[in-house]
């Protein structure tokens, strides 16, 4: 791979961190907000500090832990935050301003002269002070998510979590256990493989592998755990297995819902708090042991281990095994015999109640101080030395990983025997084992996950409550021999400004740059509780949120308050884990796929003859066509012209269509119109308005009675599926006890309006099986029919009704059959000069006419508003009659429907533009406001529709609509909103 | 939309053959009339029908998906009756004041899912449980893909058919496609709608 363009070489099985490690490099990035030059701090998910860029363009991804990187070949990671590198950046002066760089500083410095002046500010400093830079281009990388359901979920792949799968799928649940790691294994892959612990490891996962019940999966974080045990997986790809070309991911987000969760998530290492302690070559105790013993890399050849438990004795041996010269101070007075005389035949010096206090180096560490330490006081008790070192391995205790157990609410309950937090009660059916429940020793792990995994097994319905080994198939396999023990959950050393004075910075969270001083600096200007330290100092925040610092916070707060750690709380940790890129959550769902297209039968009819597609919700639908002008507002004029002059064709199909049937569906939709429908008659359609129950308008629509008990309901486009939904919560809800069924039939047919003078005659040509006289089908009239010759068979149904003002008939066809129908019609009406009209020209139509859609109709308005007040029925009772005649809604100076007419024949007014009168100041809210605008070639004038206080009593006023955002104001009258044919001569024919 | 997308190596784990449909009726009732309609659904089609929501029956007409308590969708293959014939011979027994019948012959297509990987696309799709105890063979799940119904019908261990509606169906169609890419997928027919 290449880093920082220059070839990386390393092993299969490496990490980035490993392969830089080997190679000696030992500044691989720069801090936050000092731009201190920071090394390899762990092994694991939780390094706060080696974060590095990977990929160019519109690849990149900034942010991603070297620890966590796979080594492979087509990689290409650089450092990040820095100028012009690592070794040697510029922006490292920002150290010596470090004194001014204090918490707050932002927030105290840069909030004036004036309040927009953070604006300015903040483009500098995020560009001196951050993390890497996401890319801006398209990521041409395929992400995909899916869901899996299993019985038992184990989350992490440690001793309590094999075993815990182990048991579980032995009395027959279906386990999916989940590893972030790209090895399975957890803490048992920082021991020797030849071991017993590695001998353990292998037997586990070969029977776990071998298993039809599990799915082990590595690479797999769980990044979220939420209601209803589903959990949020974030899936890598393994090296070279992602092929966008052939829609193999490179992240699969993963939603497992799952009976039981068994969270086994262990445990992180705390660094130890000392002045100096971000030198490069100071890393965590368990990272050292990890790279010698997984990844066969010597981490440093001289080194001190700083600790105050057991394990580092196990990590400083190993380290000593493999060459180096090792040091080993115990904070503690005692260590066990046996744990001594290991170290000593290993050839590790030990020297007990000792610690280190601080460190020097250039870009790397090359010697620390240790000084004799009393563990009960936190006090130096006498004069350091200087040790030379190249690395500085420290522990300072244990902290179980409540992350996941936190998400649902779940206070971690702290343990001051451990000196830690630990996930409190969890919800039903979720469980945690091993580590991070402070098990001290491999076997209390192994044991404790085989437990939870059989409770689990028995929470998911797959064994009994009280399963015994005979029905786990057989006892927990032996835990392996632990030579060193675990007794791992130490107490923290304090942090202590004692070691600290006049020796530099000593840091709590690496990756946000937060030290002692801070968090001081916090506790003396009163953010004490542990949320306002979050905020106030950044402790906790990051890509890394805390995973090595919250509790090293939360000591030394506790310290200052003169408290104990849980009096100081704890934060809350909210998911994700660790961080998810956005493709991930957005999967395939993006591009063709980020929403459902709807198509009508015509929709290719429409692309091949110029029609100008547009969204209109999911629908598609042609706009206008251009062959019938260059542009919009030429084309769309000429479709208008052509319907009030000849005939013209549009497709219709997504109006909302509902059949509905029943003995009571009279009775229904009388209820549910304000008009009466009781006794409209078979073969005839009525136009009708619906409220909401608060009185406010739904929808309106046409009704047509196609049988004694079966009615066919159009609806708007918009608002197909909200009718739908609120007749069928009427039906079950409010009167259950009508004998009604509806449904959707939008799907079923496709529709076409075929509009203008000469429609007559062409539907008559086309469909010479139907009678289209006036006296057959009058206006409102229904009629259908089977279709003979080359389409034989088709059943159409036509109702005619108007939108355009002019005479026009709604034709239905099947679904399969539209395009047959739009084309025959064609062919027909050539002699007719047939046109399509698009979506524009049909709504200019209708605005001549003082039609009401959904710019009307917007949720705010009372059926008076749209001044169709008289169409509600005063004799019978219908659903938002009541709510309708609140005083409020009834008020006289309403804004209400009108008429607008241009005075500058020029202008055209904006949709949304604030209408005022002449002698108002325009500010504010005004009078009302344009809700739909058109240029009316019959009125040779812009006009519009508007809603307007006071309504038509102000006919003839003039009045001004000014358009805010686009900084222009049009001078209006007010007129009645029916423009065109108010006798309705041309429709009735 | 190809026809034959494999994955690099050649191997398709998908098949996907999408369709219109020779019949679709729904047959439905109102709350109170369930007992009813039953017996007429029963006559009119001549034995036991699904007893719960989700299970289907094979007739002679065409296959019953039961889809809710009240509501069942009959479709037929092309050879079995005609849906105008199918509407005329249900209303006979399922009266107008039983129940409703409506031809949805229209309004559905059928989308075909077959092959090793059928579980592995669909779970990218739908969020059920498609373990053989959650979701056996013959079994009808009502559910929905970017809020677009679906009425999915489980025709063995590794095949399915999806029902869904026919405005949606070249768009569910191509996210079908595009979910089983990675498993290689072939297009075998696709009916325009």
């Amino acid at each position: 791979m290449l880093f920082d363009g220059k070839p990386l070489h390393g092993f299969q099985g490496d990490t980035v961190a490993s392969a830089l490690l080997a190679r000696g490099e030992r500044v691989v990035a720069r801090s936050f907000k000092y731009h201190r030059p920071r090394g390899i701090l762990s092994a694991g998910v939780e390094e706060p500090n080696a974060l590095l860029t990977l990929g160019q363009g519109a690849t990149q991804e900034p942010n991603l832990q070297a620890t966590m990187l796979e080594l492979q070949p087509e990689l290409e990671a650089r450092t990040q935050n820095a100028w012009p590198s690592v070794r040697f950046d510029l922006l490292s002066v920002n150290s010596l301003f470090s004194p001014l760089l204090s918490a707050g500083f932002y927030y105290k410095t840069f909030m004036g002269p004036t309040r927009r002046s953070w604006m300015f500010y903040e483009h500098f400093i995020r560009r001196a002070a951050g993390l890497g830079v996401a890319s801006i281009e398209p990521d041409p990388s395929r992400y995909d998510w899916q869901h899996d359901f299993v019985d038992v979920l184990v989350v992490g792949s440690g001793p309590a979590g094999l075993s815990a799968a182990l048991a579980a799928a032995r009395c027959g649940a279906e386990v999916m256990l989940v590893e972030q790691d790209f090895e399975a294994g957890g803490s048992l892959l920082a021991q020797p493989s030849d071991g017993a612990q590695g001998a353990w490891l292998a037997t586990m996962l070969g029977e776990l592998s071998g298993s039809p019940k599990v799915r082990l999966l590595t690479r797999a974080t769980a990044f979220g755990l939420y209601d209803g045990n589903t959990v949020g997986v974030l899936q890598r790809a393994a090296p070279g297995l992602a092929d966008a070309e052939h829609g193999v991911p490179r992240q699969r987000l993963r939603v497992v819902r799952a009976a039981a969760v068994l969270l086994a998530c262990g445990t992180i290492e705390r660094p130890l708090v000392f002045a100096g302690n971000d030198r490069p070559g100071v890393m965590l105790s368990s990272a050292v042991a990890s790279y010698v013993n997984r990844f066969a890399v010597l981490a440093g050849r001289r080194a001190v281990f700083a600790t105050s438990n057991d394990a580092s004795y196990g990590d400083a041996i190993a380290l000593a095994s493999a060459g180096a010269e090792v040091l080993l101070a115990d904070a503690r007075a005692d260590a066990r015999p046996e744990l001594l005389a290991a170290a000593q035949r290993a050839g590790v010096e030990v020297r007990l109640a000792a610690t280190v206090s601080q460190t020097r180096g250039w870009q790397s560490i090359s010697s620390c101080q240790l000084v004799p330490f009393d563990l009960a006081s936190g006090c130096v008790t006498g004069p350091g030395n200087w040790q030379a070192v190249d690395l500085l391995a420290m522990s300072g205790g244990w902290t179980p990983t409540v992350h996941l157990s936190s998400h649902r609410g779940v206070k971690p309950i702290y343990r001051s025997d451990i000196a830690c937090f630990v996930p409190g009660a969890m919800e039903r059916n979720q469980f945690c084992a091993g580590a991070m429940m402070g098990t001290q020793t491999l076997g209390e792990a192994i044991a404790d996950g085989w437990r939870q995994g059989l409770l689990a097994a028995a929470a998911s319905g797959k064994a009994s409550s009280n399963v015994n080994a005979d029905q786990a198939g057989g006892d927990c396999p032996a835990p392996p021999e632990q030579e060193f023990g675990s007794t791992a959950f130490a107490a923290l050393p304090p942090a202590g400004p004692r070691f600290r004075r006049g020796a530099g910075k000593a840091f709590v969270d690496f990756q946000n740059d937060v030290t002692t001083d801070d968090v001081d600096l916090a506790h003396r200007e009163g953010y004490e509780s542990v949320e306002h330290l979050k905020r106030y100092t950044t402790l906790g925040m990051g890509t890394d949120q805390g995973k090595t610092s919250n509790l090293s916070g939360l000591a030394q707060m506790a310290e200052r308050r003169g408290v104990e750690i849980p009096d100081v709380g704890s934060t809350t940790f909210r998911p994700p884990y660790t961080p998810v890129t956005i493709g991930a959550l957005a999967g395939r769902n993006f591009g063709a796929h980020l929403q459902p297209v709807r198509r009508t039968s015509m929709h290719d009819w429409h692309l091949a003859n110029g029609g100008q597609m547009m969204e209109a919700g999911l629908w598609m639908r042609p706009l206008w066509y251009d062959s019938h002008g260059a542009d919009l507002a030429n084309a769309y004029r000429a479709e208008m012209d052509h319907v009030r002059e000849q005939v013209g064709i549009a497709d219709v199909s997504t109006l909302g269509k509902i059949d509905v049937q029943g003995p009571d569906a009279a009775e229904f939709l009388n209820r549910v119109y304000v008009n009466g429908y009781a006794k409209l008659a078979v073969g005839k359609a009525r136009y009708g308005f619906m409220l909401r129950e608060d009185g406010m308008v739904l929808d309106d629509g046409t009704t047509s009675r196609i049988g004694e008990f079966e009615y066919f309901m159009t609806t708007t486009t918009a608002q197909a599926a909200r009718v739908m939904s609120h007749l069928e919560f009427l039906l079950q809800v409010v009167w259950p006890d009508l004998r009604v069924t509806v449904a959707s039939v939008s799907d079923q047919w496709a529709a076409m309006s075929v509009a203008g003078p000469r429609s007559r005659e062409l539907l008559q040509a086309a469909f010479p099986e139907l009678d289209f006289s006036n006296e057959a089908i009058p206006h409102m009239g229904l009629a259908h029919g089977t279709l003979d010759g080359e389409l034989g068979g088709v059943r159409i149904r036509v109702i005619r009704l108007t939108f355009s003002g002019e005479l026009a008939y709604e034709v239905y066809a099947g679904t399969h059959h539209g395009q047959k129908i739009w084309d025959h019609l064609f062919a027909v009406g050539k002699a007719f000069d047939l046109q399509p009209y698009g979506l524009e020209a049909l709504g200019s139509l209708r605005i001549e006419k003082g039609h009401v859609v959904g710019s009307e109709m917007d949720g705010r308005t009372t059926l008076e508003d749209m001044g169709q007040g008289r169409m509600a029925s005063q004799i019978k009772p219908f659903w938002g009659d009541a709510l309708r005649r609140r005083e409020e809604l009834m008020r006289e100076d309403r804004a209400t429907l009108v008429g607008l007419e241009a005075l500058d024949p020029a202008e055209a007014p904006n949709n949304g533009a604030i209408l005022f009168f002449a002698e108002d100041e325009i500010k504010g809210h005004g009078r009302g406001h344009i809700t739909s605008t058109t240029y009316s070639k019959s009125m040779g004038k812009a006009i519009g529709l508007g809603l307007l206080q006071g309504g038509l009593a102000h006919v003839g006023k003039e009045v001004v609509a000014a358009s805010p955002v686009h900084g222009r104001q049009y001078r209006l009258r007010v007129v009645s909103p029916l423009f065109l044919d108010a006798e309705g001569e041309r429709y009735r024919g | 939309m190809p026809a034959d997308r494999p994955t690099r190596d050649g191997q398709i784990g998908v098949h996907l053959r999408a369709e219109m449909l020779h019949s679709v009726v729904l047959v439905s009732t109102w709350p109170s009339g369930s007992k009813a309609w039953l017996a007429a659904l029963r006559k009119a089609l001549g034995r036991t029908l699904p007893k719960a929501v989700g299970d289907t029956e094979q007739f002679d007409a065409g296959l019953l998906l039961r889809v809710g308590p009240e509501e069942m969708l009959l479709v037929g293959e092309p050879g079995q009756p005609e849906v105008h014939e199918l509407v005329a011979s249900l209303r006979q027994q399922v009266s107008a004041d039983i129940g409703s019948v409506l031809d949805l012959s229209h309004a559905r297509c059928r989308i075909g899912v077959k092959g090793e990987q059928a579980v592995a696309t669909l779970c990218k799709l739908y969020a059920l449980d498609f373990r053989a105890a959650a979701f056996p063979s013959q079994r009808v799940q009502l559910t929905a893909q970017h809020h677009v119904p679906c009425a999915l019908h489980r025709t063995g261990d590794k095949s399915f058919d999806a029902y869904v509606l026919s405005t949606y169906a070249r768009e569910q169609l191509e996210t079908f496609a595009d979910a089983a890419l990675e498993h290689g997928v072939v297009l075998h027919r696709v009916a325009s709608e």
